[in-house]
């Protein structure tokens, strides 16, 4: 097992806005160079790269940049915003979570805004990067074989960048754009504003794969022979398709009880067999566009 | 060079699944070693004999197989096939990808009523298998899905909880426990698309009856815009007049994000029509 | 000619009468394979009929990922399979000298007379009958490796070497019945 940490206490003057990035490298080595690894990912403010190659280490580049005052409090606001929405989430009877008790601030300060941590750890392949509470945006760009699962959560967001992974993919990011190519998932994926890109090689059969935005667009190519049954679920945008195959109404009638049939037509979803059919690949957006190409 | 490579090759080739000219390595290889040769002429000869006065099936076969089909038919109505949700999984497959992380207690679970399934599909030698045999066989088909699918729903990563979702969906819901699984999830899940699917797999299901209440909860405490609307819409075209008024009334008292308060307008107003 | 896999969706999809189309396309080569894997007439029939019930029933799970020859045949083979434990069981009933179905279901006595007038099935009627099921799935079936070693849940290499194995076996028995010398 391997385990760095990286604690900068950054002493910023109050209304310091220019701030050094400060970039630092690994190479890790993993416990059996001759099995498949897994890279976790989870931080706060910054953005990801991950590209697959045949190396068998794991190539980590961060650099690190003290954010300003305005952007402390920015993310501030977001974070409240997103405890409160977890907390409303399990707002329910059986999870009702205990009242926290007011206290007084006075004559203390915060101390989380003046220190970061930057922590990497490999226990038998399985490799996390983790930076939840910091100052500062972490830019990563990491290599790893290109057999590798990997799975990112960014909880403020930043984009997140995959390139020639074979392995399952699983993206959790806020407020930044997603992009992967050459990849064969299976890949579920979610960001919330913004747009998710994604060229598939091929597509694992193994499991399904999901791409969800809520206001971005989304825009995948599939390769030549990819086989898939390709969903879209969109409530207001378009769909823009290259594909020979037709896109068809799965979901539009629907019975209730009484055996009526209605017709719901926002929100339907539609599908399209390609070559043949295979693994469920899904598209959900609320507000962006889709669009199906063909390589 | 080995032998085997060359037997490989040669039944492959034989069997019409590739058609590559023997290299010059493995010509030389044959050359040296006589023995191989004989087995490859012997191989050709086995492979290019056809044998002559092959039997044929009785008629009654044929019958027999008809006769079952239409019994499958008025037994499958067409409007309970659920065309779209249909998951086109490999069984075993995935009950391979199932055995091998999880708990011990869920295997032997697993084992047992999987051992006991293929015990009752044993079709019955002296019987000519009938409709009650096909249905004994869904019947199976259904209980080896729940039990699979709840323990898919409680992989860590997303895409195998999805694979548990489309499980689900090839029961009917009756299993109480994939039943509370599934709303465990549709509460928690942290990605959308499994909570989408979860809500999916609802809509076919003839037993929402029982979980109205549930998910008229989660429906109003829902904080994710696009679970909000699955979830109302789900509950405002399948759910009773009851559920329908009981929601609405909620719903009014609340402020609501602008696109669920357009879409449940919407919805309101498309199934009024 | 229609892709026996769209086929095999449109069944899943509800449209049942499709399945008569890969019946009629498929069930004398199952029926050959259920007698070569040494059934008599009457049980290779029923078992095509069991196999194409079980097609039914496990509609769903056709992900199309395997080809439908190769699915079908797995299914088959698991049929095949659970025809003989239960006949097993009934044997143990039955008095050995009366009826002995055989352990390893060799055909012996019972072969039948197509397949005595043809060496090489007289032969293959011979050998094990694990090898003999390689050997039968892919000389007459045209199953791949990978298909059979995945019916068989062992891996590509174990798959290739009993297929050697039972090719060795089969020259040496057609050898044997043909009168020439064994090597």
């Amino acid at each position: 097992m391997t385990k760095f940490t990286l604690a900068l206490l950054l002493l910023l003057a109050p209304g310091m806005s220019l701030a050094q990035s400060v970039e630092k490298k690994y190479s890790l080595e993993l416990t059996d160079p001759n099995q498949p690894m897994s890279l976790e990912v989870e931080m706060r403010n910054g953005s990801v790269s991950v590209e697959g190659y045949s190396g068998k280490n794991v190539e980590i580049t961060a650099t690190i940049t003290p954010l300003s005052q305005k952007e402390l409090e920015a993310d501030e606001n977001i974070h409240r915003r997103h405890k409160q929405n977890i907390k409303q989430r399990y707002k329910s009877k059986d999870h009702g979570e205990p009242e926290k008790k007011t206290r007084s601030k006075t004559g203390l300060k915060s101390v989380r805004n003046a220190t970061m941590n930057l922590e990497i750890e490999e226990s038998d392949n399985e490799v996390e990067i983790s930076s939840e509470f910091s100052t500062s945006r972490i830019d990563l760009v990491v290599k790893v074989p290109s057999t590798s699962a990997l799975e990112v959560e960014l909880y403020k967001g930043g984009d997140v960048i995959v390139s020639n992974l074979s392995g399952p993919i699983e993206i959790e990011t806020w407020q930044g754009d997603i992009v992967a190519r050459q990849i064969s998932g299976p890949i579920v994926a979610e960001t919330h504003s913004r747009t998710i890109e994604v060229e598939f090689a091929s597509l694992s059969k193994e499991n399904p794969s999901s791409l969800t935005t809520y206001s971005g667009d989304i825009d995948i190519t599939l390769g030549n022979k990819l086989a898939a049954k390709v969903n879209v679920q969109n409530y207001q945008g378009e769909i823009l398709s290259g594909l020979d195959e037709e896109f068809v109404t799965t979901e539009s009638v629907k019975r209730n009880k009484k055996g009526n049939k209605q017709e719901i037509v926002v929100g339907g979803q539609v599908s399209a067999v390609v070559n043949g059919g295979g693994q469920e690949l899904s598209l959900i957006t609320y507000s962006g566009d889709v669009y199906v190409r063909k390589q | 060079m080995k032998q085997q490579d060359v037997i490989d090759w040669k039944v492959a080739q034989l069997s019409g699944h590739q058609n590559v000219p023997m290299s010059t390595e493995m010509a030389e290889f044959i050359a040296q070693n006589p023995m191989v040769e004989k087995e490859l002429a012997f191989i050709e000869s086995f492979w290019k004999h056809e044998p002559e006065n092959l039997p044929q099936p009785s008629s009654q076969m044929r019958q027999n197989f008809y006769s079952m089909l239409d019994e499958a038919k008025a037994q499958i109505q067409p409007d309970d096939v659920k065309t779209e949700a249909k998951p086109r999984l490999k069984f075993i497959g995935i009950l391979s990808g199932w055995l091998a992380p999880n708990p011990v207690a869920q295997f032997s679970s697993l084992a047992i009523v999987f051992v006991l399934g293929m015990s009752i599909s044993r079709f019955d030698v002296d019987s000519a298998p009938t409709q009650p045999g096909l249905a004994k066989l869904e019947q199976e088909v259904s209980s080896l899905s729940s039990l699979v699918a709840i323990s898919m729903l409680q992989k860590p990563s997303a895409s195998e909880r999805l694979t548990g979702v489309a499980y689900s969906s090839q029961t009917d819901l009756s299993d109480p426990n994939l039943s509370a699984t599934l709303i465990g999830l549709l509460e928690n899940d942290k990605s959308t698309a499994v909570r989408l699917a979860i809500i999916n797999t609802m809509r076919e299901s003839s037993r929402l009856a029982d979980k109205e209440q549930s998910l008229i909860e989660l429906a109003v405490n829902e904080s994710n815009p696009l679970v909000q609307m699955e979830l109302c819409r789900l509950l405002l075209i399948n759910g009773t007049s009851e559920t329908q008024r009981t929601l609405l009334e909620q719903l009014k008292s609340m402020t609501l994000h602008d696109d669920v308060a357009d879409f449940i307008r919407e919805i309101q107003s498309t199934s009024r029509a | 000619m229609t892709d026996e896999r769209a086929l095999m969706f449109d069944v899943q999809n509800g449209q049942l009468d499709k399945l008569a189309i890969l019946f009629e396309r498929n069930h004398l080569q199952l029926f050959n394979y259920f007698l070569r894997t040494g059934n008599n007439r009457a049980a290779s029939e029923d078992l095509v009929q069991e196999t194409f019930m079980k097609v039914l029933a496990y509609r769903s799970s056709f992900s199309g990922t395997a080809n439908f020859k190769s699915w079908l045949f797995g299914i088959a083979r698991n049929t095949k399979a659970d025809y003989y434990r239960k006949s097993k069981q009934a044997t143990t009933h039955l008095d050995i000298d009366e009826h002995d179905v055989g352990s390893e279901h060799t055909l012996g006595e019972e072969m039948e007379q197509w397949q005595k007038q043809d060496l090489f099935e007289r032969a293959l009627a011979s050998i094990n009958p694990e090898l003999r099921e390689i050997i039968v799935l892919s000389r007459f079936h045209q199953l791949n490796y990978e298909d059979i070693a995945q019916m068989h849940d062992c891996n590509l290499n174990t798959m290739k070497s009993r297929m050697r194995k039972g090719l060795t076996m089969l020259e040496q028995a057609y050898r044997k019945l043909a009168g020439e010398p064994n090597q």
